[in-house]
Order: C-alpha cells, then structure tokens, then sequence
C-alpha cells in the first residue's frame, strides 16, 4: 500500500513529526488542552497590562464590593481587586507547574534511565523506594516540609518536586526498559557506544512520549497541591496573589462576601487543571499505541 | 494464603522501618537544636538548658534516642503537647475514630457514585452518556477537594442553610447532628475520590467488553445486564484495586483538608495545628499515625486484592 501510494506523482511520505502536529491537531483534547493552557500562559505573562488595577492595593473603604464596572468580580475582606489578583494568580499557579514539572521529569530522567539501563541492585534499591514513595499520602510530606523550612512557595515546589519524583521515575524507568530491547540499542552496544551515550542519545529520544505525558500531568496535580498547601496557609504567603490563598481568604467571609470571591479563582483553577489534564489524556491517545486511535 | 500474608508483612516492615526514621529526623533536622526549637530558651540558664537535655535524653547518642523513641511509640507513652501542655494520648484516642469515620465515609462516597455511573458509562460507551460520564469526572478530577467543599458549604449552608457548615459541636451533638455534620464533608472528599475510580473502572469495563468470558456469558445466554455485573465487572475490579490503593494516599490527604474547612475536630486539624504552633511531638506521632493507618489500610486492600484474584497469591 506504502509503496504505491510512494509512487502516485506528488506523493511525499510524511514524516513522523508532521504526523504527529497534524494528529495533536485534529484531536480534541490535545486542542482544548493546548488551548485553556496557552490561554492562560498569555494571561499570566501579561498580567501587568490585563489586570485593570492593583492585586495589591488595599482600599478600606471599599471592602466586599458587589461586582462592578469599576471591580469586576467585586473586592475581598481588605478592599482588593479580586480580577486584578486573580489574573496575577496566574503566575504562581504556572511557576509551580512549570518548577515542579521540569524537576521531577529531570528526577525521572536521571534516576529512571540508569535504573533501567544498569539494573541489578540499583534498579532493585531504587524501585524498592519508589514503591515507598509513589502511594504516600503527598500532604503530609508537605507539611513535614513546612514544618522544617518554614512556609513558603520554596517548601511548595521543593515538596511536591519530591512527591512526583517517583511517579516520573517509574515511567521513565518502564519506558527505557522497552527500549532497550530494540535493535539500534543493541547495535550501539556492539560497537562500543558508551553507557552515557547509549542511555541520552539512543534511548532517551524513544521515551520522551510517557515522560511528556507524565510531566503534563504532574503539572495539573502540582497545580491543585500548591493550591491546597496555599489554602492551608502553608505555601504562597500574603500578600502574593495565589488562586489557594483567595480561596482561604474568602473561606473565611463566606457570609459576607459576594460569591465571586470564591467562583472566580475557583474556576481559573479548576479551568488551567482542566487543560493540563485534557493535554495530557490527549498526548497519551497520541503517543501510547495502547490508547491510540486512527 | 498464610504464605502469601507472611511475605507481604516482611514487606511492610522495612516501610514501617524508614516511615519511622523520616518521622524521627524530623525534629533533628530543624535548624537550630531541638531544646531551642521547642522551648524557645537559648543558652539563658545553661543548666536549665543540660537539666532539659537530660530529660528528653538529648544528652545520648542519636541512634540510642532513635531506639528509646521508638520503644516510646511502640507502648503509645507518647509524652506531652508541649503547645497544649497535656498528655497526647488522650487527643489522639478522641480524635483518631473521628478521622476514621470520615475517611470510611468518604470511600463509602466514591464507591457508592463510581460502581453504578461507570458501569451506566460502560454500557453503553461512546453514547452521550458515556461522554457526558467522563467529562464530569474529567472536572472533578481537575477540582481541588478544598474548592468542591467550599462550593458546596456556600450552596448547602450559606444559601439554602440546610445542612451545618461546621462539625465544632461534634461532641456534644446528638448521633443526627453528627450525621448531619457528616455528609457534606464525606461528599466533598468523596465525589472527587469517585472520578479517578469511575474513569478507571470504565477503562477497565470496556476493555473487557470482548473478552472471551464475557462473550461466553453471552452467548450461554446471560443478560446484558448480568454479564456485566457477575462476569465483566468481577473482573474489572481487580484492576481497580490497585488504584483505589493509590487514590487512598490522595483521600488522606483530601481528608486532612477537608477537616480544616469544616473545623472538623480529627486528626488533620491536630497535625495542622501543630505544625502552625511548631509542636514537635505531636507532628511526630499525627505524621506517624497517618503513615501508620495509610500502610495497614493498603496491606488490607492487598490481603482483599488476594482474595479476588487468586493468580496473585501464586505469582
């Protein structure tokens, strides 16, 4: 079939990647995913010019204002613009996801390959913890973190860094041991490639797929973690506008506040998590031929 | 089976073992020494200071405090708050249950909504029940645990003021009260449990549409209907199992939440409440309890596991 098709004049095989852009396209998920997320990288990098006013400025005279021209979605317990914070919300939301998200695929990468690769009694230590580590109940490894070093957005990152770090061994780990089988890792041996080349140039490129898919969805649950540990008042601290924060603050007032207080930074967040998890279930269906549907 | 039980409990211990060790370096790893870091006193009275030392043993070897630490723990003498000033064994036995009975309600949630809304998905997958199914669950995965409580406290207790939005009056209330008190916060950290189990289990339905046991059930002349529950659904739940083993480290910690936002007096609001004021000795032993259950609770879904599929025990 591929070879007559090759020889219709005009025919170009398409490669690989182009495959795959035209795919991420026409799936749905990869597209309201790819979208929601993009969405809100642009309102986080533009937050300055998109907030209308100050995420800071304290107004005492205008505390829980109904929504307005002037407040669209009405102010908090201090008199502060909750749209302008929320859009700045944003950012930490995105630095948290991004942070955790490259720390932990790095982790997976730097552990899960030489596991895979070595084996023997390193694999068998590493997974033996990994086994530990991956089902831990992640809110008290957080506070035992806080505990320590204190609250902050640092004790944050660094918490829910550990906490996905064994997911992302494991997938990476799983997915080089596949690899390794195939033919060109073998011949790389034959001709004396070196173990660090063999592990990042020959095995590494066939398994970023998982780990993508792992990384995205870290992402979504670092995102609802820095929020919980937030609303615990254990993470970002005040006044830093973080969606987890808002929600704590307006938690507090809900008898007094207007409901926007609490709908708008719900929804934002529920909305990014939203995104990240349909990019992620999307990327799966695309790149894991168990899912994959032509 | 006793095999089996054996071997899995020779793998508990060394979890149990380093769970341990965490927990005890905790303290140790505080900056600064622990007498500062509880008491607050730095060097004023020097043998006020070595008089502390000596009593909580801080004086000995750390692998010696590590071991009388442990047989501490190990004969629940878990010493004084020293935030609250009294004996912590009495608050951990109070409130202990109460954590319980929330996480067990909040399970009883998730099966109750997962079993019958996976299974309406999965006969009828790719219908618009079945997308409909799973964009819901898609968004309560996507929900904090905190948010759906919040949400939920603001409809049911602020708007329509017919359910309670605090579970303060635990003790004194009567056993309606408490059941009252109960449900909004075992369905808040429940429906989010049920997503991820839904979502799963639908997977794992569907999968098995075209198995030849399920075809057999058919074709011998089972219902639809019955095929899916005795012969499909038998199945599917032991894929499932291991997830739910998973989502249990997230319900933990769904629950610890949970407990704050509706003041509920269990085990989450002690651990929160001591890291808040810096009591050491009860982080230690709430942390260590939490990990505790999280283990028996996971051993038991495996000794279950064992018993639904008996190809495990002989792997």
């Amino acid at each position: 079939m591929n070879e007559q098709a090759s020889q219709v004049p005009g025919y170009q095989a398409e490669s690989p990647r182009g495959l795959f852009y035209r795919r991420f396209l026409r799936n749905k998920k990869t597209l309201i995913g790819s979208t929601l997320v993009l969405f809100f990288v642009f309102v986080a990098v533009f937050a300055p010019v998109l907030a209308p006013g100050s995420p800071f400025e304290i107004n005492a005279l205008a505390m829980f204002q109904a929504p307005s021209s002037q407040y669209f979605f009405g102010t908090d317990d201090l008199g502060r613009d909750v749209f302008s914070r929320a859009i700045f919300g944003a950012r930490i939301s995105l630095v948290t996801a991004f942070i955790v998200g490259l720390a932990s695929g790095a982790v997976g990468i730097l552990v899960g390959l030489p596991a895979a690769h070595y084996g023997g009694k390193f694999d068998l230590f590493v997974m033996r913890a990994v086994d530990v580590a991956v089902s831990f109940p992640w809110l008290l490894l957080a506070l035992l973190i806080a505990s320590i070093i204190g609250a902050s957005l640092t004790t944050v990152i660094v918490a829910l860094s550990i906490i996905s770090a064994p997911g992302a061994i494991r997938v990476a780990r799983g997915k080089a041991l596949s690899v390794k089988e195939e033919t060109y890792v073998i011949v790389a041996t034959a001709i004396g490639e070196s173990d660090s080349a063999i592990m990042f140039r020959y095995i590494l490129p066939n398994c970023v797929g998982p780990i993508l898919v792992q990384t995205t969805l870290t992402m979504s649950l670092s995102i609802l973690g820095e929020a919980g540990i937030s609303y615990l008042g254990f993470g970002t601290q005040p006044p830093t506008p973080s969606w987890g924060l808002m929600l704590a603050d307006a938690t507090d007032y809900l008898y007094s506040a207007p409901p926007t207080l609490v709908i708008l930074p719900g929804l934002l967040l529920l909305l990014l998590v939203l995104g990240l998890n349909f990019l992620g279930d999307g990327l799966r269906d695309l790149l894991d031929p168990k899912f994959r549907k032509l | 089976m006793i095999k089996y039980i054996i071997v899995r409990l020779a793998l508990v211990v060394p979890t149990v073992f380093l769970l341990s060790v965490i927990v005890f370096a905790t303290i140790h790893l505080v900056p600064g020494d622990p007498i500062t870091v509880m008491f607050g006193i730095e060097g004023y009275y020097p043998e006020e200071v070595e008089r502390i030392k000596k009593f909580y043993n801080l004086d000995k070897p750390i692998y010696w405090q590590y071991f009388v630490w442990l047989k501490q723990m190990a004969t629940l003498d878990f010493g004084n708050s020293i935030v609250r000033g009294e004996p912590i064994l009495p608050l951990i036995t109070t409130r202990f249950p109460r954590t319980i009975m929330l996480t067990l309600g909040s399970m009883l949630v998730a099966i109750a909504f997962s079993v019958p809304l996976a299974m309406m998905a999965a006969k009828r997958h790719n219908t618009v029940i079945d997308v409909f199914i799973s964009g819901i669950s898609l968004t309560f995965i996507s929900m904090p645990t905190f948010l759906l409580a919040v949400l939920m406290i603001m409809v049911f207790g602020v708007y329509l003021d017919i359910l309670p939005t605090t579970t303060h009056r635990f003790a004194s209330g009567s056993t309606w009260d408490v059941i009252k008190g109960l449900i909004m916060p075992c369905l808040s950290a429940g429906l989010v449990t049920s997503a991820g189990i839904t979502r799963m289990l639908r997977t794992e339905l569907v999968d098995n549409l075209h198995k030849d046991y399920v075809l057999f059930a058919r074709t011998k002349g089972a219902s639809d209907n019955r095929a899916l529950v005795f012969h499909n659904l038998r199945n599917a739940v032991i894929a499932t199992a291991t997830l739910v083993g998973l989502e249990l480290g997230y319900l933990m910690s769904g629950v610890i939440i949970i407990e704050i936002v509706f003041s509920y007096p269990g085990m989450g609001q002690l651990l929160l409440d001591g890291v808040t004021r810096r009591d050491y000795p009860i982080i230690q032993i709430t942390v260590l309890i939490f990990a505790l259950t999280f283990v028996v609770i996971n051993f038991i879904t495996d000794l279950l596991y064992s018993v639904l599929d008996p190809r495990i025990r002989y792997e």
